[in-house]
């Protein structure tokens, strides 16, 4: 039985009780929540029985559903929009651009393509998605860019940010105008963004990303991730335009107020 | 101890544990809540709390079979995300450090189930605790918040007894002055 108080605590009623009310912890979704639960389920399951290594929870939404991913892209990468430290600084562009689209070389059934999802996905309206094709479904050494994803996922919680970026740009590379091509872009630039301290490449993808998908799933973190990769590149000019454009855009985020913050702050700069 | 002397959240960890899918995912999400508090109770900023929470979700399901119904479910479970944070703490002092945590705007609309200044405080509490001494911090945290016995936290954090009770009065000393001066500073007109 634990002594809660000592007489030297002298009744300490500063710090509330542990319960489940909201707080100190950040409010997040009901959404996030579940998909919180059941990834960390489905992940309990997949390990092996060794310590756990952190991973980036939210990420792996975008690898354990199979065409779900269309819908819970947005759910999985809304951690994104997170607040976040002092970004690094700016170092040497990332030199490799992703192919542009292009015909395959070697002829395949066309990847599922899932429709432009509509803003209500932030928020967590259901949203059908396309059942995966019997055609994709299954040679034996067929690649799919689920597979990929979960492999890059499986090295992003490894903390191999390179060898995952790797993946992700074979996934837009080998499928792309795709839903997972997308998600493997925006994937991509957050890594460039936080963990390869190659701020001018994240820009460059979160701006690719939005060009291919102007609306529907993830540009509320395309266009954040370009706010922030302007801040992290030291261009207050650049990072006011992005800003209230994602102000403009996502009235309804629940970021929209550090957005604001952040907008009030910049404005003050000299 | 009999079923019929099983509090709900008993009877549903032994169930999750012998495998039940639904009592599992009811059990966590139940926690999640918690989990998060004590996480960022814990942590300075709110940066990492849903990583840690999440490692500490999935360490509780998977030590769910060690339950032994013996005390409450959460103070067990308490326990488990207490072990993942400090250890999550410990590896991230190996890794390059990132600069502290943007300020937090607190000017939110207060969230419908908590009454109306709530959440606000305990966001406030937790801005205090990123200011003390991480050793402090957990002192207090673990003594107050989650009810450890100071010989049970001198176990956890490999300290002597003497210097947790040392820590706590410290810790107590400034969180009490932060507090002082932060209500002063809102009757500032």
């Amino acid at each position: 039985m634990t002594q809660r108080r000592h007489d030297h605590d002298g009744g300490f009623d500063l710090l509330p009780d542990l319960d489940e009310r909201p707080g100190p912890a950040r409010r997040i979704s009901s959404r996030q929540a579940a998909d919180m639960v059941r990834l960390a389920m489905e992940a309990a399951k997949a390990e092996p029985v060794t310590p756990p290594r952190r991973s980036r929870w939210k990420l792996a939404l975008a690898l354990v559903a199979t065409l779900a991913m269309a819908g819970s892209a947005a759910a999985a990468i809304s951690w994104h929009l997170r607040e976040r430290t002092a970004l690094p600084k700016p170092s040497p562009a990332w030199g490799i651009e992703p192919p542009t689209p292009q015909a395959p070389a070697v002829p395949q059934p066309p990847p599922p393509i899932a429709p432009p999802l509509p803003a209500e996905v932030a928020t967590g309206v259901e949203v059908p998605v396309p059942k995966r094709s019997a055609h994709v479904s299954r040679q034996p050494k067929e690649e799919v860019p689920e597979d990929l994803l979960a492999q890059a996922n499986r090295l992003r919680a490894a903390r191999r940010w390179q060898e995952a970026d790797t993946v992700y740009r074979q996934v837009i590379a080998k499928f792309p105008g795709t839903t997972s091509a997308h998600v493997a872009r925006v994937a991509s630039a957050s890594l460039h963004l936080e963990h390869l301290d190659d701020p001018r490449g994240a820009l460059r993808l979160y701006e690719g990303a939005l060009r291919g998908t102007p609306s529907g799933a993830l540009t509320e973190e395309a266009r954040y991730g370009i706010a922030e990769s302007h801040r992290a590149l030291g261009s207050p000019g650049e990072e006011l335009k992005a800003l209230r454009a994602f102000i403009e855009h996502h009235p309804d985020s629940p970021l929209r107020g550090r957005a604001m913050a952040r907008l009030r702050e910049v404005e003050r700069l000299p | 101890m009999s079923t019929a002397e099983l509090s709900p959240d008993q009877a549903r960890a032994l169930a999750a544990a012998k495998g039940d899918r639904r009592a599992a995912e009811a059990l966590l999400a139940q926690l999640l809540p918690r989990v998060r508090n004590l996480v960022r109770y814990l942590v300075r900023g709110d940066w990492d709390v849903d990583d840690i929470a999440q490692e500490a979700l999935i360490a509780i399901f998977r030590g769910l079979p060690t339950y032994r119904a013996e005390g409450t479910f959460k103070s067990w479970a308490d326990r488990v995300v207490v072990r993942v944070t400090l250890a999550s703490i410990r590896a991230a002092r190996t890794r390059p450090s990132r600069p502290g945590p943007e300020p937090v705007e607190l000017t939110m609309v207060p969230d419908p189930s908590a009454p109306a200044d709530e959440y606000l405080t305990r966001r406030e509490m937790a801005l205090m605790l990123d200011e003390i001494p991480f050793d402090q911090r957990h002192a207090l945290v673990l003594h107050h918040v989650v009810g450890m016995s100071v010989p049970e936290i001198a176990e956890q954090l490999s300290t002597p007894l003497e210097t947790v009770r040392s820590r706590l009065r410290l810790g107590m000393a400034s969180l009490r002055a932060m507090h002082e001066k932060t209500k002063a500073t809102k009757r500032e007109p």
